[in-house]
């Protein structure tokens, strides 16, 4: 791998990044919106590898149409995710994911 | 080095250095503003790649949407007179595990891209408007997960309402 001119290798390297660094995200973060903040990290790393390997493959339209789906999705997590969060709100009066373990015991 | 490669050298340094401020910064409304950052960033990464249909997409649902939702998310479960979106951080030794964990999974996948024998063209195709062959692919091929996904956006809707509305006895 050479660092120039810039291919396919570089836009996986950079998403490799971002998906670690959301991955560092969910498991340090105590109040659940930072978590989902994290989680969206995560889904933007695979995309950019959906439309990394969709242009870097001539005449293939599948990865954009895929990166398109997991928007899509990721747009319906956040809304239910958030009213999750609404609802933890009402029933313990803090957000703090490490707290929330009524079901452990 | 061509403006391309500056270009993108640049831009993946910003999305990189945000992401990591959003998962960082005690104050979570300050981590919801440094995503705006790392969300712009990739819609210009997408640019590069010659995806405009979805940087588009990208703006206007991430930005324009999710993070909305996010800030009235922050604001509706502040507690009055107390700062409790600056949550306290874990203790040392979990950071330090988590951040090997995360270093070790980047080194698995940097060894993986490194050594995977990628079958692509040796030169980057010429950029092409994608919006009118993703329009079409959708109302052809990707018909029925267009279908199921509009679906599933509805079943979303209605059960986020489910969930927050209030006990009628």
């Amino acid at each position: 791998m050479s660092f120039l001119p810039v291919g396919l290798t570089h836009y996986l390297v950079v998403a490799a990044a971002l998906f670690s660094i959301g991955l560092f995200g969910v498991v340090t973060r105590r109040n659940a919106v930072a978590v989902l903040l994290s989680v969206e990290l995560i889904l933007n790393s695979a995309n950019i590898n959906f439309v990394a390997f969709s242009h870097f493959m001539p005449g293939s339209m599948s990865g954009n149409i895929f990166a398109m789906f997991v928007v899509i999705l990721a747009a319906a997590e956040a809304a239910v995710g958030l009213s999750i969060v609404l609802v933890i709100y009402k029933t313990f009066s803090h957000i703090n994911v490490d707290d929330v373990s009524e079901l452990r015991e | 080095m061509t403006a391309y490669d500056l270009t993108f050298y640049g831009v993946s340094a910003i999305v990189l250095c945000s992401a990591l401020a959003v998962v960082i910064m005690p104050n979570v409304v300050r981590a919801a503003f440094m995503l705006i950052v790392t969300f712009f960033g990739v819609a210009i990464l997408y640019v590069l790649l010659s995806a405009d249909f979805l940087a588009a997409v990208q703006v206007i649902v991430y930005i324009g949407g999710i993070l909305v939702m996010v800030l009235f998310a922050i604001m509706l479960t502040l507690r009055q007179g107390e700062k409790s979106f600056i949550t306290p951080a874990k203790s040392p030794l979990t950071l330090v595990l988590a951040g090997g964990l995360s270093l070790a999974v980047f080194g698995l996948l940097f060894k993986i891209i490194r050594t995977a024998p990628w079958k692509v063209a040796a030169q980057a195709p010429e950029p092409s408007a994608t919006t009118a062959k993703i329009g079409e692919l959708l109302l052809t091929r990707y018909l029925l997960p267009f279908e199921i996904v509009s679906v599933l956006l509805l079943m979303a809707l209605i059960g986020a309402v489910v969930l927050i509305r209030k006990e009628v006895k």
